[in-house]
């Protein structure tokens, strides 16, 4: 179980708590039901790396504690 | 959308911004949001922010974070697993393991605890001497000491001893009763030659004659070694029988793997030389055979079969070289006859002569023959007339040969004419009598002159024919003869120098060579004297001046110190060791100090020192470290560092300010290097000047002498700059503009430019009414327009 911090440095910063296993769309799933918006909606990037949804955290190689940053579209 | 992507971009803008406004913004955001929509916010039942156990607040902002529970709960609604909880531990060390061995975290093996290592080696060391302990004792244990022994008494041990003698009688007559028996059956004949032929198997050199060796002779040194073994062979040996280069197949061939490894190194080499192998038309590499023949020419002479050198191992398994050798000298002779067509290269002629060409032309000296006085035109009849008229003359003889030897070659040159029937002692006698006539005094007590005039009619004719031959020679020669004279007295005085060496020499005393009479043309050199000179700039003619000198150089001292140093140095009384240390210590300051000291002093001090570390007795070492340490320095074992002074730091000018530039060559335009060129200066304010602070206050001024604001200052350097101002369109702006404010400055404020208060005052006295009617054309003919104006 890791801990992931998305923040769009808009104000919104949040703090996921997911498994290592979970794809990237699954933790866009819990951002939106954390944020409020729509998890279509949201782009979770790292320095012009838009993470894909289908590819897991740990392939990602996203540990505990990590930033990513959360964009809409 | 349109909006978001604003954000985005402006969140891209503004990364760098510190975050302090951001932060305080989301702190002022989130401080009102609690406040206001706790209550009223859309139903997300998962938002709840100070019950969260996982909630850390850092900064004081309060992040959304949910519960292990409350996401299990989400996931649940979303259709995912609930989450594995791992233990953190497990976690945290995969990504410290991770992290491990990353290139960022070096964790390193700890060092080597020598403590703990000698501790350990002096355990098992320890161990292994009580293994090895133990093991002897056991071994011990397995002897009977004689303690462990019954008590024997002395009868017993002589049995036993018996028994033992016995035992070997019974052993020795068992061995002849085997022996014996052999005999009878004719064993031991037998035995005698198995053992026979066991000495016979001893391999000798014998063994090997006839055996082959497949090199050349050439290839073995004497006093080398070299190991030959057998050579391969094959097992079926194909002997053809045309085939008549191997004699014979099944022989056996001693070679060296080495030396043939050698050869076939060698042949390849030769083959990669050979550029074009095969045929050639040209024989240019045509050489002579060992006997003179050429070699003839070989046509695919690489498909032929190597001949192979060898030699044979004569009967005693060596090989007589000298047959080689006999060979090899005819060799040489013939080479020897062999004439070379190789004809010196033709040279340029030049059209000068060359030096050794000039010599030729030179006049060769008229090579006057030097008698030399002819021992050997002694006859036979001059020897028996030597010996039957003067006998006794034999011993004067044989000293006056022996002053003769001692003669130099002057006394040659002087007898150039003699007759030769005249017998050869006499005419020594004669040459001898003519010359001591002037050098009687530089015999030497050798010369043994004690021979007597001799009397004899013919005798005295022949002197006198000498005599006056002699002086007419002597008289050209008179120069020759000066030269010969000193000669002689350096030669005698090399005696006598020789003589007073043998004596003893005191140290320190220095005797003067007085035994020499000092010539008036000759210049007495005189090793000693010599040795002096160099040493000493005074010539030490009498050692009662050194003392003095002493004082002297002490006193010059003294006078140039005085000044400086403590007056502790400067103690008169000094004892040789004090002195020797004084002179070193003075030795430094000599050198620290080398300005200040006069050249004068130096040249007269410094033999001095010299004469007498060298002569002075040698310093004791019973006054203490210091004086030890000192002698160690005088000796040389210790080395002395002169401190030299550095110029630049002793000299009273130097350069403060100063910049070094042009190290590395860079082009002006470089930009990089430019930059630091004009932008680089003073980091901080000057510390010396921290509280000044002048008011500054720079005033532009126009041409007119109107004060320019910045803009305009700027433009109008920027016009000096480039050498163009403003086009005539801009400069008919410019002046209208001036010309504006000109009038606007002349502007009066209370009225209106075109003065209207002033001019309806001026009507109003005009009309001597307090009002004035403002009328226009309308109201006396209103068909005209409003704003049209007529002149009244």
């Amino acid at each position: 179980m890791i801990e992931v911090i998305c923040n769009d440095r808009l104000g919104k910063k949040v703090r996921v708590k997911c498994n290592s296993d979970d794809t990237i769309g699954d933790l866009k799933k819990l951002i939106a039901a954390q944020t409020g918006t729509k998890a279509e909606k949201i782009i979770l990037k790292k320095w012009y790396n838009i993470y894909k949804d289908n590819i897991t955290l740990a392939d990602y190689e996203i540990h505990d504690g990590m930033n990513i940053e959360l964009y809409y579209q | 959308m349109v909006s978001n992507m604003k954000k985005e971009k402006s969140s891209k803008q503004h990364k760098h911004r510190s975050d302090h406004d951001r932060v305080e913004k989301i702190r002022d955001r989130e401080r009102r949001s609690p406040s206001n929509d706790d209550k009223s916010r859309s139903p997300t039942p998962t938002k709840s922010n100070t019950n969260d156990s996982s909630n850390i607040t850092r900064e004081g902002t309060e992040r959304m974070s949910l519960s292990i529970n409350e996401t299990n709960k989400l996931r649940a609604s979303l259709g995912l697993k609930p989450l594995t909880i791992d233990d953190h531990t497990t976690t945290d060390s995969d990504t410290t393991k991770k992290s491990l061995n990353s290139d960022e975290n070096f964790v390193h093996r700890p060092a080597i605890n020598l403590t703990e290592k000698k501790r350990t080696e002096h355990v098992t060391e320890k161990l292994s001497v009580h293994k090895e302990k133990r093991m002897l004792q056991e071994k011990f244990l397995a002897t009977s000491t004689l303690a462990s022994e019954p008590a024997e008494s002395a009868i017993s041990w002589v049995e036993k001893m018996r028994q033992t003698e016995e035992e070997k009688r019974k052993a020795a007559k068992r061995a002849k009763l085997l022996e014996q028996m052999d005999e009878e059956f004719g064993v031991s004949n037998l035995i005698h030659e198995e053992s026979e032929k066991q000495k016979q198997k001893r391999y000798t050199s014998k063994n090997l004659a006839g055996l082959r060796v497949e090199h050349s002779i050439e290839e073995f040194k004497e006093g080398q070694q070299v190991i030959l073994t057998l050579k391969d062979k094959k097992i079926l040996s194909d002997k053809k029988d045309d085939d008549d280069d191997d004699d014979d197949g099944d022989e056996d061939v001693l070679f060296n793997v080495n030396i043939a490894d050698n050869e076939t190194a060698k042949e390849r080499a030769e083959l990669a030389k050979k550029k074009t192998s095969g045929y050639r038309a040209y024989n240019d590499n045509e050489t002579a055979d060992q006997f003179g023949m050429l070699n003839p020419n070989k046509l695919l002479e690489q498909y032929d079969d190597k001949k192979k050198s060898s030699f044979r191992l004569e009967s005693d398994g060596a090989y007589d070289m000298s047959n080689e050798k006999v060979m090899d000298e005819m060799k040489q002779e013939i080479r020897a006859r062999m004439q070379s067509l190789i004809v010196p290269t033709p040279k340029v002629a030049s059209e000068y002569y060359t030096t050794t060409e000039m010599e030729q032309f030179k006049k060769p000296k008229k090579v006057t023959k030097k008698k030399i006085r002819s021992r050997k035109m002694l006859k036979a009849d001059d020897l028996l007339a030597m010996d039957s008229s003067e006998p006794r003359e034999s011993s004067t003889s044989i000293s006056l040969r022996r002053a003769e030897t001692r003669r130099p070659t002057a006394i040659v040159s002087t007898s150039k004419e003699r007759p030769t029937t005249v017998s050869l002692d006499k005419l020594k006698r004669e040459m001898i009598t003519t010359t001591t006539t002037e050098d009687d005094d530089h015999l030497g007590p050798d010369n043994d002159l004690s021979y007597g005039p001799i009397e004899d009619d013919a005798f005295d004719e022949l002197q006198t024919v000498i005599n006056k031959t002699m002086k007419l020679k002597t008289k050209k020669d008179s120069i020759s003869a000066e030269k010969a004279l000193s000669e002689l007295i350096e030669e005698r005085d090399r005696k006598l120098k020789v003589e007073i060496k043998s004596e003893p020499m005191e140290v320190g005393i220095i005797v003067p060579s007085s035994s020499v009479p000092p010539d008036d043309k000759s210049l007495v050199l005189d090793t000693m004297s010599e040795f002096c000179r160099t040493v000493g700039e005074n010539t030490i003619d009498t050692t009662s001046n050194i003392p003095k000198l002493r004082a002297a150089t002490k006193i010059k001292r003294v006078n140039a110190q005085a000044s400086k140093k403590s007056s502790s140095k400067t103690n008169v009384t000094l004892d040789p060791d004090d002195e020797l240390l004084q002179h070193a210590l003075q030795n430094e300051d000599f050198d620290d100090d080398a300005m200040d000291d006069t050249p004068v002093e130096d040249v007269n001090t410094k033999p001095f020192r010299l004469e007498e570390s060298i002569l002075a007795a040698e310093p004791t070492l019973n006054r203490g470290l210091g004086s030890a340490l000192q002698l160690a320095l005088q000796k040389g074992y210790i080395e002395q560092e002169k401190t030299r002074q550095n110029a630049r730091f002793v000299s009273d000018i130097s350069a403060i300010h100063y910049t070094i530039e042009e190290k590395n060559s860079y082009e002006i335009d470089d930009k990089h290097a430019r930059r630091d060129r004009y932008t680089s200066g003073p980091l901080t304010d000057f510390k010396e000047k921290e509280h000044y602070r002048p008011d500054v206050k720079l005033e532009y001024v126009d041409e007119g002498g109107r004060r320019m604001n910045e803009k305009e200052a700027f433009r109008f350097l920027s016009h000096r700059f480039h050498g163009k101002g403003s086009g005539k369109k801009k400069i008919e702006k410019r002046a209208k503009k001036l010309v504006e404010e000109e009038m606007m400055k002349k502007m009066s404020s209370v009225d209106t430019p075109l003065q209207t208060c002033n001019l309806l005052k001026q009507k109003q006295l005009q009309l001597q009414q307090p009002y004035i009617i403002l009328s226009t054309n309308r109201s006396r003919d209103p068909q005209l327009p409003p704003g049209s104006i007529t002149k009244n």
